[in-house]
């Protein structure tokens, strides 16, 4: 093979998004993978080869995460690729690295379901995030939800779960309203009133992208009070807050494996080299900390394999664990997820999440709910 | 020898794109199939993007080809099969990247050129086959949830137990000419608004 005497760098595949409605998030799953690539690369790269990443700017559009898929595995000659954050887009990639066996990184939760041997998916399944968050709302607020979601696969099949599961513990849903991705603040208006008229214990949001913030401007608006009926989102992050304002954001809530407030000296690692690239003002997030230790996860198997050829690597990857900022993680072979860290957090004043809840180890990803029966407990 | 040749009966009416040359053999690939009964469809040069409206599409390979496919590899919407000429300096890494479902090598014989086209057509057919499966597993693997829900609403609502709901479950589904996954699903929707 050769592997050990070239110097010839590893190509890799990059798709995230500079432009466009999620842009606000994916520039910082681009930025967490891109320090990922820099520090294994000075550290003298993987066998001696530093990485190459070739880098393409789908711009929000799922067809062109399909197309720049086809381009890096044909034209580049790339065989495995960090990208996506929507499930549109996601599923826009699968055929082409299904077709020609690459190996896309996704490191983005999604609405579980799916299982393909050509993904290593490193976000959180809803066992991870969404059930644990149903639970403590209930506990803690009420148990009236309302749902408010962008109109796509991901919040459409996420609220299913979040249905049954807040069903089959007494609770009930007293509204549900879909945007489109480019939604825009006057959009939020007729749900806010809505919402107001309801008084439900919580809002549950799968708003994404650009329209988050508008959601929680027209909340704020409306002089809701987040004490009383917050905010709950699974994808709301630190950057999300920061683009709405860190008053607007304050007492809302979020699931998530990661917020930048975890303790631990890989985190402080991890946050403090970050803001030294990308400035102080910058927060991580749970989409950034998982883009930045898949490559980390994916330097670490490469290293054994020695070989970018996808059923070789695939196998060391699932083999392997790593000691992420979250906590230490590991591949699940079975299903190619992550066994991840469950957390709940509360934003305060200055944009970060308190953590009011965190999982006694890691959670065991579970995509298809087999463990998880109709009534939402560990 | 006649038996044997009963396979061909396949080529009948059969409509073939056939993106190749007209030279000698272009136009051979071209006359053995109308010479099976088939309809044949010859354009040249390469149209962009390349059409995928009818039975079988054979095409002559070029460094470029992969570019021309209106869509991504694997999920082409007809068998597709690369014609590749004599002499030509095909590079094997770049016929992948096309992901075709086989090759035409000229100068091909009759039976070369038949079989070829029949098994990658065969082979079309089952990925087909294979994908649909796996869309209603993803669907089936949802609805097992639903079910499972509409079950139990049933027990309560009725007194009955399992076995009978899930009967009047499939009863209902039969009758009403839904899936099992529909009918449960109407049955916990509705059932949330009654409450």
């Amino acid at each position: 093979m050769g592997t050990y005497e070239t110097s010839e760098p590893w190509r890799v595949g990059v798709l995230f998004s500079a432009t466009g409605n999620t842009a606000l998030i994916e520039s910082t799953q681009l930025a967490g993978t891109m320090l990922a690539i820099e520090e294994i690369n000075s550290a003298g790269g993987i066998c001696n080869r530093p990485l190459e990443p070739v880098i393409y700017d789908p711009k929000s559009e799922t067809n062109a995460f399909g197309r720049y898929a086809k381009q890096l595995m044909i034209q580049d000659g790339v065989s495995t690729i960090f990208g996506c954050y929507t499930s549109c887009s996601r599923k826009a990639v699968l055929p082409v690295v299904e077709r020609l066996n690459g190996l896309l990184w996704y490191p983005t939760l999604y609405e579980g379901f799916e299982f393909s041997p050509n993904i290593v998916y490193t976000g959180a399944a809803p066992n991870q995030n969404e059930i644990i968050l149903c639970q403590y709302l209930m506990d803690r607020y009420g148990d009236r939800f309302y749902f408010i979601g962008s109109d796509y696969i991901y919040p459409r099949e996420s609220n299913r779960l979040m249905k049954e599961f807040l069903k089959h513990n007494g609770g009930t849903v007293v509204g549900e309203s879909y945007l489109s991705l480019a939604a825009s603040r006057r959009d939020f208006t007729p749900v806010i009133s809505e919402i107001r008229n309801l008084q439900p214990d919580i809002i549950f949001s799968t708003v994404v992208g650009d329209s988050t913030t508008y959601l929680y401007q027209a909340y704020t608006d409306a002089g809701l009070n987040p004490k009383l009926m917050p905010i709950a989102s699974l994808t709301t992050t630190e950057a999300e807050i920061k683009e709405m304002g860190f008053d607007v954001g304050e007492h809302h809530i979020t699931a998530a494996s990661y917020f930048q407030g975890v303790k631990g000296e890989k985190n402080s690692d991890f946050v403090r080299n970050y803001k030294k690239q990308y400035g102080d003002d910058l927060s991580t997030n749970m989409c950034a900390e998982a883009s930045y230790f898949q490559v980390h996860l994916f330097a670490k198997a490469l290293e054994e394999a020695g070989t970018m050829d996808t059923d070789v690597l695939r196998r060391m990857v699932m083999e392997t664990d790593y000691e992420a900022p979250q906590g230490h993680i590991s591949m699940d072979s079975r299903n190619g997820h992550t066994a991840l860290w469950s957390r709940i957090g509360r934003a305060n004043s200055q944009g970060q999440f308190e953590i009011i809840y965190e999982s006694a180890r890691q959670v065991d990803a579970d995509p298809y709910l087999i463990g998880y029966g109709r009534v939402a407990s560990e | 020898m006649k038996n044997n040749r009963e396979y061909l009966k396949e080529f009948k009416k059969l409509d073939f794109l056939l993106v190749v040359p007209q030279d000698e053999d272009g136009n051979h690939i071209g006359s053995e199939l109308r010479r099976l009964g088939s309809n044949v469809k010859h354009l040249w040069p390469v149209p962009m993007p390349l059409p995928s409206e009818g039975a079988v599409l054979i095409c002559e390979f070029s460094a470029e080809i992969a570019d021309c496919t209106p869509w991504l590899p694997g999920e082409s919407p007809l068998p597709f099969i690369l014609h590749i000429p004599r002499n030509s300096p095909a590079d094997f890494k770049q016929i992948r990247n096309c992901a075709p479902h086989g090759l035409l090598y000229s100068p091909g014989t009759e039976i070369s050129i038949a079989n070829t086209i029949l098994l990658s057509r065969d082979q079309f057919h089952y990925e087909q086959r294979l994908r649909s499966r796996i869309f209603r597993l993803d669907e089936n693997l949802r609805s097992m949830r639903s079910v499972e829900q509409a079950k139990s609403i049933l027990m309560d609502a009725k007194h009955i137990n399992e076995e009978e709901a899930y009967r009047v479950l499939r009863r209902t589904a039969m009758e009403r000419r839904i899936t099992l996954g529909s009918i449960a699903a109407a049955i916990v929707d509705s059932h949330e608004l009654l409450k």
